[in-house]
């Protein structure tokens, strides 16, 4: 896969402050990297930097190969970029605005209606045209600004947290957006503080926290990193539970026991031969076990695992 | 790159209009449309339009009651009506557009319009045509008011149009500098004190602007005179001029940091002081007057002088993305160093203006009247502005130089500029106050410019010249510009040397 978006030692410092410190990641084509990290890590920086509003101090962002610094107004042409607090005039119908971005990005004629058009169907805005911007519902709102972001018909997409703040049922329709952009050998960096979110859609993840990048890689990689630690295990009983917390304490490899939602939360050092244990264990025990079911090990736990919750 | 569509066509279709509209800017298109539709255009227009009928109308029952058919009509009813456009031209137009440039902020769409790569002067100059498209909608509804004014007689149509005409200038200055104040800052709080501020202005200005419309109305004889003319036309133009400065000012405001937001300004600024030499030139073309030249090249290096105070401040280094725009052809690239943006070249553009004005100041009355000439101290004024300008300048920027990255200390360094200029002049007569020295109790010290230029063009012994003071006062300022070149030694040579650089790279680019 050919790179698209290439962050190379970047570092961004606000006085005292180190925003960004050295962070160094990339994103292919047809990719879709997860940007991961607690409030005030420095997502929305790198992302700022990455579509050239802003300045680093030191590194580089190559789009397509093309430095950020060096020439924004040819990264711009490549960029699609939807900012977390985007804006919307007022006064101004979906029809309008998208027409104005159009112009703007210096489409005419036939290929800016054309344009237009396509984005309000990939978008679904379709049945929306003629309705003031002003009376739209979030989630609307959010597809506008998507809308407008693929209108000059980007390569590579940086969408700061496009799911905040909407219902579930716009999230899923997000998401498939989102899918079937990637599916269009766009490179896509995507931030979001919904990580269930993050992980039904992403093929690899950056974990920032402090300004740092902690993790990155594949998925599949990380969640691997991370799983070959420990497994977590929840376990429930006929046998009383003191009885089994008793027992399982007493076994070889169990990191801890504790209660949790009328049942038992086991902690396993190994992977999943240390679960086969545990389950001929509580047989051989004779401790009636009705429910074993493992922690599937997701973004979530990979980010709380990497992280400390530190911010700048 | 990822085709969304399939091949897009290369020819728009549509009709004439359709294609012509395809080149219009967008912001403007935008912006009218907002404006249309937005509750303060509709508001402000329909209570303008009411006001005006009402006022015409108690102008009309007041002139009836006094007179009837025996009283002039024309004037004063036209000024009513003036009154009420130029509110709504040179008050309502440019507070509008005040804040339709800070809406980008407050509807957070301003980093949208940033990537969709419409440049700052783009969008800026949207704004000002959108503002302009209101005023000339104005101006078209108090048409049939005005004709009716014109009609009622006693109204001198030239100086109805010069009115208009200046009134409509007018409103394109004001609306560049509403939007110059509002991209000043993106605080909700100093956007509220600059509102305040900009509208105390405005009123002001359209008050006395109303006066002025009222005495050409009644006094339209003196439009007859060429000086008249001549003084109404420098106006506009010199008007048009700082409007094209404001412009350019936000524009550079509005760029980004890393851009060139140094060179549009310099050359606009170098625009603006070239018109000023232009009309005086033109002017006093037949019989050059050496008092008017003298005081076109004062104001001139003045104009030069504020400007360079920012000029001279600028974070020194050039900026990647300045270097990789340098002409490639490297002796070009040096010919235009002092319009590119850097601290030390702030200085040289002042000494690069400076001698412009200088050459103008010989040139043209050599030229106009071959037996012209000036007196020795006459002829030496604009060296010596040149050397004051530039020790005034090089001192404090000099000295603070290290730290201009910082905005703090480039405000620090601007502010000192103009305190270093102040304390110059109060520093000596106050030293002589307080410990009686003979010869510095009064203003007349070589530290005071004011004094100092007096001398020389007067030739009344009041003053002192330069060369009056002595040798003393020839060794301080020699000692001044000495100081100035080993406080900015060290910057002119770093500046070179980014420059050689750059130049280098730009060639090897080249290649």
């Amino acid at each position: 896969m050919r790179t698209a978006l290439e962050v190379k030692g970047l570092t961004r410092r606000f006085g005292k402050t180190t925003a960004v410190d050295n962070a160094t990641f990339e994103v292919s084509r047809g990719q879709i990297l997860g940007f991961i990290g607690p409030n005030g890590a420095g997502k929305t920086t790198t992302m700022r930097i990455c579509a050239s509003l802003d300045l680093p101090d030191q590194g580089d962002v190559l789009i397509d190969g093309i430095s950020v610094l060096d020439d924004p107004r040819l990264v711009r042409q490549r960029l699609g970029f939807m900012p977390d607090s985007y804006g919307a005039y007022s006064d101004t119908t979906i029809e309008e605005y998208l027409e104005f971005f159009a112009r703007a990005y210096g489409l005419r004629g036939r290929d800016r209606r054309r344009m237009i058009d396509y984005v309000k169907d990939f978008t679904a805005l379709g049945p929306l045209e003629g309705k003031l911007i002003s009376a739209l519902s979030k989630g609307m709102k959010q597809r506008l600004c998507l809308a407008k972001t693929l209108l000059h018909d980007p390569s590579i997409l940086i969408l700061d947290e496009p799911a905040s703040g909407l219902d579930p049922h716009a999230r899923v329709e997000l998401r498939e957006l989102v899918i079937a952009l990637a599916d269009l050998d766009k490179a896509i960096m995507i931030s979001s503080h919904i990580l269930t979110e993050l992980s039904q859609v992403c093929s690899s993840v950056a974990v920032i926290e402090a300004g740092k990048i902690r993790a990155t890689g594949t998925v599949e990689d990380i969640l691997r990193s991370v799983e070959s630690s420990y497994v977590e295990v929840f376990v429930r009983t006929l046998a009383p539970l003191e009885a089994v917390q008793r027992a399982l304490l007493e076994e070889v490899g169990v990191r801890s026991v504790r209660r949790h939602k009328g049942g038992l939360m086991v902690e396993l050092d190994g992977d999943e031969q240390a679960l086969a244990g545990l389950v001929q264990v509580l047989v051989r025990r004779g401790l009636d076990p009705i429910e074993i079911s493992p922690n599937v090990v997701d973004l979530e736990d990979v980010f709380l695992s990497l992280t400390e919750g530190q911010v700048q | 790159m990822t085709d969304l569509t399939g091949q897009l066509d290369e020819a728009p279709e549509g009709d004439r209009l359709d294609r012509l509209s395809e080149w219009v800017n967008p912001i403007l298109i935008k912006e009218v449309r907002q404006a249309m539709r937005g509750r303060y255009f509709k508001i402000t227009f329909c209570i303008t339009l009411m006001l005006a009928t009402l006022v015409g109308l108690g102008v009309l029952l007041v002139l009836i009651a006094e007179g009837g058919d025996e009283v002039v009509m024309g004037p004063p009813f036209f000024t009513a009506m003036y009154a009420c456009l130029t509110f709504a031209a040179l008050v309502l137009v440019p507070f509008s557009a005040f804040l339709s440039m800070g809406g980008e902020w407050d509807e957070n769409t301003w980093d949208l319009l940033v990537l969709s790569n419409l440049r700052p002067r783009q969008i800026v100059f949207g704004k000002v045509l959108s503002g302009m498209v209101q005023s000339l909608l104005y101006f078209c509804t108090f048409g049939p008011f005005l004709v009716f004014a014109f009609l009622l007689r006693g109204i001198d149509l030239t100086a109805m149009m010069v009115a208009l005409a200046v009134a409509f200038v007018l409103s394109f200055l004001l609306t560049c500098v509403s939007v110059a104040v509002s991209s000043l800052s993106r605080g909700r709080f100093t956007r509220v004190v600059l509102m305040v501020l900009l509208s105390a202005i405005l009123l002001n200005v359209a008050f006395g602007f109303v006066a002025w419309g009222s005495q050409l109305m009644f006094l339209p004889a003196q439009l007859h005179d060429t000086e008249a003319q001549l003084a109404i036309a420098i106006s506009m133009s010199i008007g048009i001029a700082v409007a094209a400065f404001f412009f350019a000012v936000t524009s550079a405001r509005l760029a980004h940091p890393e851009e060139n937001r140094s060179s549009g300004l310099r050359i606009t600024a170098l625009l603006v002081v070239l018109s000023i030499l232009a009309w005086e030139t033109l002017y006093d073309w037949r019989s050059p007057d050496d008092q008017r030249i003298l005081l076109t090249t004062c104001l001139s290096f003045a104009a030069l002088w504020v400007v360079s105070v920012f000029f001279c401040t600028e974070p020194e280094r050039l900026g990647r993305r300045v270097a990789v725009t340098l002409p490639k052809n490297p002796l070009v690239a040096w010919l235009v160093t002092p319009l590119l943006p850097g601290g030390a070249r702030g200085l040289l553009y002042f000494v690069f203006g400076g001698l412009l004005v200088t050459a103008w100041m010989f040139a043209y009355p050599g030229l106009a009247d071959p037996s012209f000439s000036y007196s020795s101290g006459e002829a030496s004024v604009p060296f010596v502005l040149l050397a004051y300008g530039v020790f005034f300048l090089g001192l404090p920027s000099g000295l603070l130089s290290r730290g201009s990255g910082m905005v703090a200390v480039r405000v620090v360094s601007r502010l000192s500029i103009f305190l270093f200029f102040i304390l110059c002049i109060l520093i000596p007569p106050l030293i002589g106050f307080l410990f009686n020295v003979k010869g510095l109790e009064d203003f007349d010290h070589p530290g005071n410019i004011f004094m100092v230029v007096a001398g020389l063009v007067s030739p009344s012994p009041h003053f002192a010249g330069v060369g009056e003071y002595g040798m003393g006062g020839v060794t301080l300022v020699g000692v001044g510009l000495l100081l100035v070149v080993i406080l900015n030694a060290a910057r002119i040579y770093r500046q070179g040397m980014e420059m050689r650089g750059a130049i280098a790279a730009r060639s090897t680019g080249e290649s």
